[in-house]
């Protein structure tokens, strides 16, 4: 990848990778390392924790989400996040959201995009 | 917004002026963020808004529609400062990069020096300087480096360490000046007309100077950083910019104590620059322990909360 395109790709990252973080929150509460791993499990979404905490630190002050401390079965406590109602909310709409999109960019993109 | 009273159609110059009115506040709040939209923007906004308009009667209302569409002027400044500061350059040049350097000449803020030497969430330990060329130590990241912290322990750095913590910070650096001042008072009549002020690698001083240039260096660098951080203290400013702003000016304080005791060691007899070195270490070690102190406090503070209630209970901001 050139740098111009590594730029461009991460910018396109960005916000999916929020809407992916409320999906993962969405099916349940995680630390932050989780869910850096969680992320890790889908090559496309990958993210290093450097990205991760400041999303997750922005979405925190942004009041979708709301961290606590819980005792962990191993080694010291974990901070843990989930969904605030709002967060809920911001969730269903910006999944709806990336529904419309996801078809639009199929469908604009057609056969000139390669898949690989 | 602008209010919509029945305008005769045709009436351009009420157009004209709903939309001067737009660009004036527009420019004003991109001001209010320390940007400014560039002249070819504008020109691009303006162009949008009259091609929109062409097909309409130019009223005040017809203007009012066409303008909505690029939301509230306020609004669209906020997405051009977010624009500007996302690359690589910010506003006016005042912050970039020269020869692979990063500079920054804005007038520095306690908030801004904050974010720089704590940050936990980035695990770069060198970041741009708050003011002038070059690098400056992220403390937060060495923090998560050397596992003192975790990048997300504090929801909002030193806040959860209660007031009393961060006002106590100041009076670490305070303590640092004040025996700079003692040192100073009790050995500044011992020195000889000429003392060094300057050393080369190899130990021996290159550069000399009066007693008197000498002290004002050393409060220079030991003083005035702690008289801006309880500047700081005392104006009440968020706890993240005081505790910020102590262990920047203890290190400093430190470093300056350790350039004077340079000059008395070399003044007399002793050969060698390992005062410096102690103070280089000093100027290091001593805000990072503050830092990760105060941290690891806020950490402590926060788990009392949620650990002893209700397991359930998450914490909004």
């Amino acid at each position: 990848m050139t740098n111009a395109t590594e730029a461009a790709s991460s910018q396109l990252r960005k916000g999916v990778v929020e809407l992916a973080i409320l999906a993962l929150l969405h099916r349940g509460e995680a630390y932050g390392g989780e869910i850096v791993d969680r992320l890790a499990e889908h090559p496309g979404l990958a993210i290093s924790p450097g990205t991760a905490y400041p999303l997750l630190s922005r979405l925190r002050k942004s009041g979708l989400i709301t961290s606590a401390w819980r005792e962990s079965p191993v080694g010291p406590p974990r901070k843990y996040y989930r969904l605030s109602p709002d967060g809920e909310q911001t969730f269903v709409d910006m999944a709806r959201v990336w529904n419309g999109m996801k078809d639009d960019m199929d469908t604009l993109l057609g056969t000139d995009a390669p898949h690989d | 917004m602008t209010d919509r009273a029945p305008i005769p159609p045709g009436d351009t110059p009420d157009a004209a002026a709903v939309i001067d009115e737009y660009f004036d506040r527009l420019r004003t709040a991109a001001a209010g963020h320390g940007t400014s939209i560039a002249p070819d923007d504008l020109a691009e906004l303006r162009a949008h808004v009259d091609e929109r308009l062409h097909a309409t009667a130019h009223t005040a209302a017809d203007a009012t529609d066409a303008l909505a569409e690029l939301g509230t002027p306020e609004a669209l400044a906020q997405a051009f400062a977010d624009d500007a500061t996302a690359g690589p350059q910010g506003p006016d040049g005042l912050v970039g990069r020269v020869l692979g350097m990063p500079y920054d000449v804005r007038p520095p803020t306690s908030d801004r020096l904050a974010r720089r030497v704590w940050d936990p969430t980035n695990p770069k330990i060198l970041v741009p300087k708050v003011l002038g060329l070059g690098w400056t130590v992220n403390f937060g990241a060495l923090a998560v480096r050397t596992r003192l912290v975790r990048p997300d322990d504090e929801d909002d750095p030193f806040t959860s360490a209660g007031s009393r913590v961060v006002a106590a910070t100041l009076a670490a650096p305070v303590a640092a000046a004040v025996a700079l001042g003692a040192l100073v008072a009790a050995t500044w009549t011992t020195l000889p007309a000429t003392v060094p002020t300057h050393w080369g690698l190899n130990g021996r001083p290159d550069g000399f100077g009066s007693p008197a240039a000498a002290v004002i260096a050393v409060g220079v660098i030991g003083v005035v950083p702690v008289l801006l951080a309880a500047a700081v203290h005392l104006r009440g400013r968020h706890p993240f910019a005081r505790v910020a702003a102590s262990a920047v000016s203890l290190g400093l304080t430190a470093l300056a104590v350790s350039i004077y005791a340079q000059t008395l060691f070399t003044v007399r007899g002793g050969s060698g620059v390992w005062p410096t070195w102690a103070g280089v270490a000093a100027f290091v070690v001593l805000p990072f322990g503050l830092l990760v102190t105060v941290s690891r406090r806020g950490r402590a503070a926060e788990q009392r909360r949620d650990l002893s209630s209700s397991p359930s209970k998450g914490t909004a901001r």
